[in-house]
C-alpha cells in the first residue's frame, strides 16, 4: 500500500484539513511524514513556522548531506511512499538532494529544480525557448559606470531590480532613471545577504535588471505531471501594491476568478505551460507568476511549488484541494479539478504605508463580522519592526474573503481599507526620540 | 506497452556523441518491435568534435546536432525542435556519461538515469562512499588523494594494509592502475601516476578532478555482470563473465587479458553475487540504464570494484556470441520502458583477447593479424594502433592494440584458438 507522503522540511498547516476532507471524499488516506535535514532544522522550522502544528505529524530527521543518512531515515517507509513534495520554496535545495536518492519514485530532475529557484538561470532558459516569454534582462554585480552602460544598452527606463534567488517581490524595487538605479543596486546588494538568510535561502546572492513590463499580473499554478502533461488551476489576478499607491511590488490582493476572459486565461496557461517546458520541469507544481502585456503574455517569475495562499483561494473559490492535488500529481495521478466557481475570494496582504516599529493595529475585530470573511493571520506583534516587501518586509495582516456574490466580496474589500489602519513608529523618529 | 513505446508520434532517438553499428541495427529492431519509422539523432559536444573524440561507426543515414555542451541555453534551443518526437535518449561509452549527464534535465521526459547516480557511478572515490553507506561489506576499504605530497600518503597508510592497487578516480579501463606492495612503492607509483594524470585525463575524457584512489588489495577470482535496471529498480542480470586480469596471470598491468563466458561458480555463489551487483547499482541509485559491474570473489564474499552506467566493452559480442542477446537492442527496449529480451541458453563457448606491446615504445609493426582473422574461432578482431604510434602499458596510461572476440561451441577448440591467435600476432615496438 502506497499511503505516506514525505513533507521535505516541513509542512503547510492546512495540509491535515486537505488529506481529511480528500479522505473523506474519495476513501484514499494518506499518511503525512516531514522529513527534515537536521543541518538546517531549527531555521527551517522558525522560518515556516512549525511550532504550531508539528505535534500533529510524524517528523524524521536525517543528514542531507550523507546519502546513507537520508536512506536510513527512509528505509521504514519506502515501500509505502506515494509522493515525495516540497511544499516550501526555502526547502526546494533539499529537495534537489533528495531526488537522486529515490530514483524509482517520481521526482523532478535536480537542474530544473536548480532552474527554477534562481532568476538569472531561469531567464536565460526561458528567453532560449522562447525569447517572448521574457522581458530584457541583465545580471548585475555592482553599479559601476560600465554597468550602467551595459543596462542602458539593453533596456529603457523604467527598470526593476531584484535579487536572483528570493520570491513575494522581496527586495524588488523600481528605477526611473540612473540615479534611481545606482541607489537601488546599492541598496539591494547590502540587504541581499540579510534576506537569504532570513528566508533560509542556500544560493551564493545576486542580482538582476530587467526591463519594467508595463500591464496586469496575474498567476496560475500548473501541474506539471511525471510525463509532462500540464493542467492548470484557475487564473488568479494579483493586484500589486503598486496599483494602490505603495512604492512597491508586493501582492495586495489576490482575486478569483481571474476576470480574463475565456481566450486571456488559456493564453495565461499556455504561456505558463511553455515556461514550465523551457524549464524542463517534470512531477512538480510550478507556481507561475505572469504579466499581461500589450506585446502578450510574460514570465515574471516561477517557483517548482504551490503557491502562497492558493490551497485556501482555490477551496473556498472551486473546492479544488490544491494541497491533494499537489500530493496526486507528483505521484503520478491527475489531479481532481472542479471548474464550477463557488466563491469569488480575495486575499488582501495589508502593509503600513510607513516602516518601523509597529504600536497599533485599529479594526481588526471588526472583519469577522463580514459576510464574506474567512480569515486573518496576523504576522507582526506590536512592537515589532515591520518593513515594505522591497525592503525584505512581510505583510501585517492577511485577510481572507469568500462569497458567491462578487459584489458582497467588493463591499468588503472596500470595508476593510476602511476599517483597518496601522500606527507605525518611524525608525527616524525613534532614533530623535532616543537621542532627546 | 509503456506510454512511450506506445506513443505513435515519438519516433527519434538520441544517441550522445558516439553512434555504433550495433545501436543502428538495434534501432531498426526496435522499430519493427514498435511498428514505425524511428530516427537517429546524434548530439555531439562541439568540442568533442573539434578534437575528433566522437565516433559515428554507423551507416546511417542519420542526423547529427553539433551542440556546446557546456552552454545550458544552447542545449535548451537544441533540443527544442526535436522534444516531442523523443522516443529515448542514450549514451554508451564510460567517457561520454557526463556529455549524457549535462543532456538529460533537458530531456526530462524521456526515461534516464538521475543527473546524480551518472556523476557517482563514473567516479571511483563518490561510487565507494555511497556503496559503502549502503553496505560496507560491498567495497574494499579505500582511500582517495589528490597529490602524491607526504601528508596524503600518510592518510593511505593509517587506514590501510598493503598490498594495495592505485588507480585514478576519473577513468575507466584499467588505465594508470598498479598496485604497491609498500610505502615505497606507493609513493614511486603515485608520483608518477599524478606527473601524467592531467595529461591523461584530457586526452579520455576523464570524470571530475584528477585524483587517485587507492585501495585495498582483494585476493579472490575476479568476474563481470552486465544488468538492466528499470525505471522502477527492477534488475534484469545477465551471466556472469570470468575475467582475468594481465596481473593474475604474471603479466604486466591490470587490464582484463581476456573475459570467458563460462564460469565454475555454484548456483548459491552466482545468486549472492547478482544479489551484490543489485545492492550496488541500489547503492548509486541508477535506473533505466545498462550497468556494467566488475566484481571479486573472495572468501569473505563478493567485493565490487567497478561500476559503469553502460553496457561493458566487447559484451555486445560476447553475449549475442555465447547466449543469443542482443546487448544493444535491450538497452533500447530499458529506454523506452519495455522489458529486456534475456534468454541465457548458451549457443557457444566465447574469449575475449586484449593484446599490449611487451615493450613499451614506438609501434614498427603490427603483424600476423590477417592470419589469425582466419582462425576459424574467431569471430572479430580490432587493432587499435599503426607503425609510429607511441605504445604504452596500461600502467602507464597506454590502450590496447588489438582486440578481439573468439566464439567456439567446442570449449577446448576455443581455447587452443585463442593461444593460437595470441601468439600469431606479433607488436613489435623499438
Amino acid at each position: 500500500m502506497k499511503d505516506i507522503v514525505i513533507f521535505v522540511n516541513a509542512i503547510r498547516p492546512s495540509t491535515f484539513g486537505a488529506l481529511a476532507l480528500h479522505e473523506k471524499t474519495t476513501g484514499q488516506h494518506f499518511t503525512p511524514i516531514v522529513l527534515v535535514d537536521e543541518n538546517i532544522q531549527s531555521s527551517i522550522e522558525e522560518r515556516n513556522a512549525q511550532s504550531r502544528h508539528l505535534h500533529a505529524v510524524r517528523r524524521i530527521t536525517a543528514d542531507f548531506n550523507s546519502p546513507g543518512s537520508v536512506r536510513r531515515a527512509l528505509e521504514p517507509y519506502l515501500n509505502r511512499i506515494f509522493a515525495v513534495t516540497c511544499q516550501y520554496e526555502n526547502s526546494i535545495h533539499e529537495l534537489r538532494k533528495l531526488a537522486p536518492l529515490l530514483p524509482y519514485l517520481h521526482l523532478p530532475t535536480e537542474s530544473s529544480l536548480t532552474w527554477a529557484t534562481e532568476k538569472l538561470h531561469m531567464r536565460q532558459l526561458l528567453e532560449a525557448y522562447d525569447p517572448a516569454l521574457t522581458p530584457p534582462y541583465i545580471n548585475v554585480s555592482d553599479a559601476s559606470e560600465a554597468t550602467m552602460r551595459a543596462i542602458e544598452d539593453r533596456m529603457t527606463y523604467p527598470v526593476v531590480i531584484k535579487p536572483s534567488g528570493l520570491e513575494g517581490s522581496l527586495l524588488v524595487s523600481l528605477a526611473h532613471n540612473r540615479h534611481e538605479l545606482q541607489d537601488a543596486i546599492a541598496s539591494t546588494a547590502r540587504q541581499m545577504q540579510a534576506a537569504y538568510d532570513k528566508w533560509v535561502k542556500r544560493q551564493t546572492p545576486t542580482m538582476l535588471v530587467e526591463q519594467f513590463m508595463p500591464g496586469e499580473m496575474y498567476s496560475v499554478d500548473t501541474y506539471v505531471s511525471p510525463t509532462g502533461h500540464c493542467t492548470h488551476t484557475p487564473v488568479v489576478h494579483v493586484v500589486t501594491g503598486r496599483n494602490v499607491g505603495f512604492d512597491d511590488f508586493f501582492g495586495y490582493s489576490r482575486l478569483l476568478p481571474s476576470g480574463l476572459s475565456t481566450v486571456d486565461e488559456n493564453g495565461a496557461r499556455a504561456a505558463a505551460e511553455h515556461a514550465c517546458r523551457a524549464l524542463g520541469l517534470r512531477a512538480v507544481t510550478a507556481h507561475v507568476e505572469l504579466m499581461k502585456t500589450p506585446t502578450g503574455w510574460k514570465i515574471i517569475e516561477l517557483g517548482p511549488r504551490i503557491g502562497g495562499y492558493r490551497h485556501d483561494m482555490f477551496m473556498h473559490g472551486y473546492g479544488l484541494n490544491h494541497i491533494v492535488n499537489d500530493i496526486l500529481n507528483r505521484g503520478g495521478v491527475e489531479p481532481i479539478i472542479p471548474e464550477t466557481l463557488q466563491n469569488h475570494t480575495v486575499l488582501l496582504n495589508l502593509y503600513a504605508h510607513a516602516e518601523g516599529t509597529l504600536r497599533t493595529i485599529t479594526g481588526a475585530q471588526s472583519l469577522t463580522s463580514l459576510p464574506s470573511f474567512k480569515s486573518l493571520n496576523q504576522v507582526y506583534q506590536l512592537g515589532e519592526e515591520v518593513a515594505f516587501a522591497k525592503n525584505n518586509g512581510d505583510p501585517i495582516l492577511e485577510v481572507m474573503l469568500s462569497h458567491p456574490d462578487k459584489t458582497q466580496v467588493d463591499a468588503d474589500i472596500s470595508a476593510v481599507e476602511h476599517a483597518i489602519s496601522f500606527t507605525v513608529e518611524p525608525v527616524l523618529q525613534q532614533a530623535l526620540a532616543h537621542a532627546r | 506497452m509503456s506510454s512511450l513505446a506506445n506513443d505513435a508520434g515519438k519516433n527519434i532517438a538520441v544517441f550522445v556523441n558516439d553512434y555504433f553499428q550495433e545501436f543502428e541495427d538495434a534501432l531498426h529492431k526496435l522499430s519493427k518491435r514498435l511498428g514505425r519509422p524511428l530516427h537517429a539523432v546524434v548530439f555531439i559536444d562541439a568540442k568533442i568534435q573539434a578534437e575528433h573524440r566522437h565516433s559515428l561507426d554507423a551507416k546511417g543515414p542519420f542526423e547529427q546536432i553539433v551542440v556546446d555542451f557546456s552552454d545550458d541555453a544552447a542545449l535548451r534551443r537544441a533540443v527544442k525542435p526535436i522534444e516531442d518526437q523523443l522516443l529515448l535518449v542514450t549514451c554508451s561509452s564510460d567517457g561520454n556519461q557526463p556529455y549524457l549527464e549535462k543532456l538529460l534535465p533537458f530531456v526530462p521526459y524521456v526515461l534516464g538515469p538521475t543527473e546524480s547516480s551518472l556523476d557517482w557511478a563514473t567516479h571511483k572515490a563518490k561510487m565507494r562512499m555511497l556503496m559503502e553507506q549502503y553496505d560496507d561489506s560491498l567495497v574494499p576499504r579505500y582511500q582517495m588523494i589528490e597529490s602524491a605530497s607526504a601528508a596524503e600518503l600518510q592518510k593511505v597508510t593509517s587506514r590501510l594494509s598493503f598490498p594495495v592497487i592505485v588507480k585514478p578516480t576519473g577513468l575507466a579501463a584499467s588505465l594508470l592502475v598498479s598496485r604497491a606492495e609498500n610505502a615505497t612503492q606507493l609513493h614511486s607509483i603515485v608520483s608518477q601516476s599524478f606527473a601524467v594524470l592531467a595529461d591523461v585525463y584530457r586526452r579520455d575524457g576523464g570524470r571530475g578532478k584528477p585524483a587517485m584512489i587507492v585501495e585495498e588489495f582483494i585476493d579472490g577470482d575476479m568476474y563481470t555482470i552486465d544488468v538492466y535496471v528499470a525505471e522502477d529498480g527492477r534488475i534484469w542480470a545477465l551471466p556472469f563473465l570470468r575475467a582475468r586480469t594481465a596481473y593474475s596471470l604474471g603479466l604486466k598491468g591490470f587490464y582484463e587479458f581476456q573475459a570467458d563466458s563460462h564460469v565454475e561458480l555454484t548456483e548459491k555463489q552466482a545468486a549472492d553475487g547478482r544479489q551484490a551487483a543489485t545492492n550496488a547499482v541500489h547503492a548509486l541509485g541508477l535506473r533505466s540504464c545498462v550497468a556494467h559491474i566488475e566484481m571479486f570473489h573472495t572468501a569473505k564474499g563478493w567485493k565490487i570494484i567497478e561500476l559503469g552506467p553502460r553496457a561493458g566493452g566487447q559484451r555486445q559480442d560476447i553475449y549475442l556470441a555465447s547466449f543469443g542477446i542482443d546487448h544493444a537492442y535491450n538497452e533500447l527496449l530499458l529506454k523506452v520502458g519495455l522489458e529486456p529480451e534475456v534468454d541465457i541458453t548458451r549457443r557457444a563457448y566465447a574469449t575475449t583477447i586484449y593484446l599490449y606491446p611487451e615493450t613499451e615504445g614506438e609501434i614498427t609493426a603490427i603483424e600476423g593479424v590477417d592470419d589469425a582473422r582466419t582462425n576459424p574461432s574467431v569471430y572479430n578482431l580490432h587493432v587499435h594502433g599503426a607503425p609510429g604510434d607511441v605504445a604504452l602499458h596500461s600502467s602507464n596510461g597506454g590502450k590496447w592494440l588489438v582486440r578481439g572476440l573468439l566464439t567456439n561451441p567446442d570449449k577446448n577448440q576455443l581455447y587452443r584458438d585463442a593461444e593460437t591467435v595470441r601468439s600469431t600476432i606479433k607488436i613489435k615496438t623499438r
